[in-house]
């Protein structure tokens, strides 16, 4: 096992009476490829947002390449989407991209506003106002800003939402050549067996499942898809 | 079925709370001013202020954009159920406008009840009920008509109304100067109004204008090159300000965002500027024309200083509504983002304000414009801040209920503007009062802009809403 880019040690957290996590413990080596997977309200969200030093945990150790989340030296290696993210909606797509490159200090932002528009075919609405935009565009958009600075570590929280099929495509094949860690939160199977290799399985806040892919499939009896073997050890373990 | 759907219309919209709220509140600002009105003979500004509302709410409509996802009064959750429930189309009309109306009255008995009590008594209510149905009622007959015949209706009504301030006593306003045929002619306006929208209601029309697709090119786009992240959003800021965020357009919250060209805005305030200097230098000069009665004067001189707070209240209204969060924490501290943004925003909107606050410092002197010089800014820090902790929006949503934090947030506004036009005023009778209302505004927002808890816990309110 190579160096540990993520290590979630312990973590408890709550949003007043509702225990989002509770207790989890998971570490990430560096240039790994994890599904978080687990249904709605499982806490996957609340552990990428903790990741991404957006909140704290009440209790428990979170660490990136050894630092804190939220820490500027984080921030520079670090691209998180959101679940429904939204860029700035009154500038457009392009103002967008050159904006956050110039923000995070990147060398020639119009070139790599530039590099990204091409990259999720978005030339077409350069000069659209991100709030004007269908959600599939603003969902290429999102990704394009989250990828601007070739980031180490990639959290994406349902990255694939309201993509056409052709798109899905596309992003799977760029996100597989890129050199990343990647934790990828998503209630959807296939879109965890495309883009990694191991699997943290969630439910009510607790880890249930945790181990490569291919021992899910190797759990599965005669003809059983992954998605009944995902099922049920969620039930077990919820 | 009317009353029941107009039940749900209004609690779909605003919660129990919050209407609780509105008639507690609507209730308490009114019986001391009813008292005022039956004990004191009322000056004729409120009347003129009385006016002055009724047109701007009838204007409202036309501000409010009649395509895509923000048709005023109507959410996305009407369109993806309600209108497709088994109900009369006239029906829904009825009880779209009627919940409307509801809500909108006892929004103004709150907020603007207070102009028309001193004027009207007790008739100030009926007068304001049949008032609140003019927007919504409006709304919904013009909002499929193309711009010039939405302008001409409008102004056709908007002239009627100012026709009172002629003395005419067939103005559905005459009542503000003692015409009763004013009532008659106000509920004469409401019924062909109703009557009007009643029948234009189409719901697939609507349907059809609210998912119409809204891409438009921006014409003129910024280009960023690297720098400080403090630098690069006051780049964004001198070239547009977003005008709009927190607000409620009929019922409904609406959450709009409009980008404005600083250019034109800082040409638009000079010559506001202009026409507050000749009416406060020169035609209503108390040394130039002393005959001119003082009350006038003192009125243009209070909105002289009330407007640029105004205007500074709709650029900062829409402050970290839509910003992508998610996107510049990513980037920075929770208290950087916090100062970058109030920062560049400050010099932004004092850019748009300099030439006016220049004009009226040339009309009244230099410590009226440094009345404004220090206190939007100071004002600018205290509405964001307060704003964003205790208002915050969910951009996904775009749209959320009224809530009593918004309401009991929009007075957190008066302490900075009615304190602004007291210390103006104050520098007539001593500066004193002036140094004293800044201080104060100081030590109500300066702290904001040093405490990482207070940013860090914002934001993260926030984020878990999302």
């Amino acid at each position: 096992m190579g160096q540990e880019c993520i290590r979630f040690s312990n973590v408890v957290k709550r949003f007043g009476n509702i225990l989002a996590l509770n207790n989890v413990s998971f570490s990430i080596p560096c240039m790994g490829r994890y599904a978080l997977l687990g249904p709605n309200g499982a806490g996957k969200s609340t552990t990428l947002k903790i990741l991404a030093g957006l909140i704290t945990p009440d209790y428990g150790e979170v660490l990136i390449k050894g630092l804190k989340p939220g820490t500027m030296e984080v921030k520079k290696i670090l691209g998180y989407l959101p679940e429904d993210p939204m860029p700035y909606r009154a500038m457009t797509v392009r103002e967008n991209l050159e904006y956050i490159a110039a923000l995070r200090g990147l060398p020639n932002p119009k070139e790599r506003a530039e590099e990204m528009m091409e990259m999720f075919d978005l030339k077409e609405y350069e000069n659209i106002q991100a709030g004007k935009l269908s959600r599939g565009n603003i969902q290429k958009l999102s990704l394009a800003l989250v990828l601007l600075h070739n980031p180490e570590i990639v959290l994406l929280d349902e990255p694939l939402n309201y993509l056409d099929i052709p798109t899905q495509e596309k992003v799977i094949n760029e996100l597989k050549t890129m050199k990343s860690t990647f934790l990828i939160s998503t209630h959807i199977m296939s879109i965890a067996t495309r883009l990694t290799d191991h699997v943290i399985m969630i439910n009510r806040g607790s880890i249930v499942w945790q181990g490569e892919i291919n021992q899910l499939k190797a759990m599965a009896k005669e003809d059983e898809p992954i998605e009944s073997v995902v099922a049920r050890l969620m039930t077990l373990g919820g | 079925m009317l009353w029941k759907l107009v039940k749900f219309l209004v609690l779909s919209r605003v919660g129990k709370p919050t209407l609780v709220l509105l008639v507690a509140l609507g209730i308490l600002t009114s019986l001391p001013l009813l008292l005022f009105h039956y004990n004191k003979e009322t000056s004729l500004t409120y009347s003129y202020i009385g006016i002055f509302f009724t047109i701007f709410f009838t204007l409202s409509p036309l501000f409010a954009p009649q395509k895509g996802s923000s048709i005023p009064g109507i959410i996305k959750s009407d369109m993806d159920f309600l209108f497709q429930l088994p109900i009369d189309s006239k029906e829904l009309a009825l009880g779209l406008i009627i919940s409307n109306m509801i809500v909108s009255f006892l929004i103004f008995m709150v907020g603007i009840s207070i102009l028309f009590i001193p004027s009207l008594g007790l008739l100030a209510f009926p007068t304001l009920f049949l008032i609140s149905l003019i927007p919504p009622s409006l709304s919904v007959i013009t909002y499929s008509l193309p711009l010039k015949s939405r302008i001409s209706i409008t102004f056709l009504i908007v002239l009627w109304d100012a026709s009172a301030l002629m003395g005419n006593p067939f103005s559905p306003l005459s009542m503000f100067f003692g015409y009763y045929e004013g009532y008659f002619l106000l509920a004469l306006l409401d019924v062909l109004l109703l009557y009007l929208a009643i029948t234009r209601f189409n719901t697939v029309g609507l349907a059809s204008r609210y998912f119409a697709p809204e891409e438009k090119e921006v014409m003129k786009s910024i280009s960023f090159s690297t720098s400080t992240p403090f630098m690069v959003m006051l780049i964004k800021n001198l070239h547009f300000l977003e005008i709009g965020g927190r607000g409620n357009i009929l019922t409904a919250q609406t959450f709009i965002v409009r980008r404005v060209d600083v250019r034109w805005l800082i040409l638009v305030f000079t010559i506001i500027g202009v026409v507050f200097l000749v009416l406060l230098k020169i035609i209503y000069s108390p040394v130039v024309n002393p005959t001119v009665i003082n009350a006038t004067y003192y009125m243009i001189f209070a909105y002289s200083i009330l407007i640029p707070y105004m205007v500074m209240f709709f650029f900062v209204i829409s402050a970290f509504a839509f910003e992508p969060l998610w996107l510049y924490l990513s980037i920075m501290t929770p208290l950087e983002l916090a100062r970058n943004y109030i920062l560049s925003k400050i010099i932004a909107i004092e850019v748009v304000l300099l030439p006016y606050i220049i004009l009226i410092g040339i009309a009244e002197g230099p410590i009226v414009a440094m009345d404004l010089l220090i206190g939007i800014p100071l004002s600018i820090i205290f509405v964001i801040s307060t704003s964003a902790r205790f208002y915050p929006v969910n951009p996904a949503q775009g749209r959320v209920n009224m809530t009593p934090s918004s309401i009991l947030f929009g007075f957190i506004f008066v302490i900075p503007a009615l304190g602004s036009v007291a210390g103006a005023f104050g520098v007539i009778f001593g500066v004193i009062s002036l140094v004293i209302y800044l201080v104060f505004l100081a030590i109500i927002s300066l702290p904001f802009m040093f405490s990482e808890g207070y940013w860090k816990k914002t934001f993260e309110r926030y984020i878990t809403m999302i």
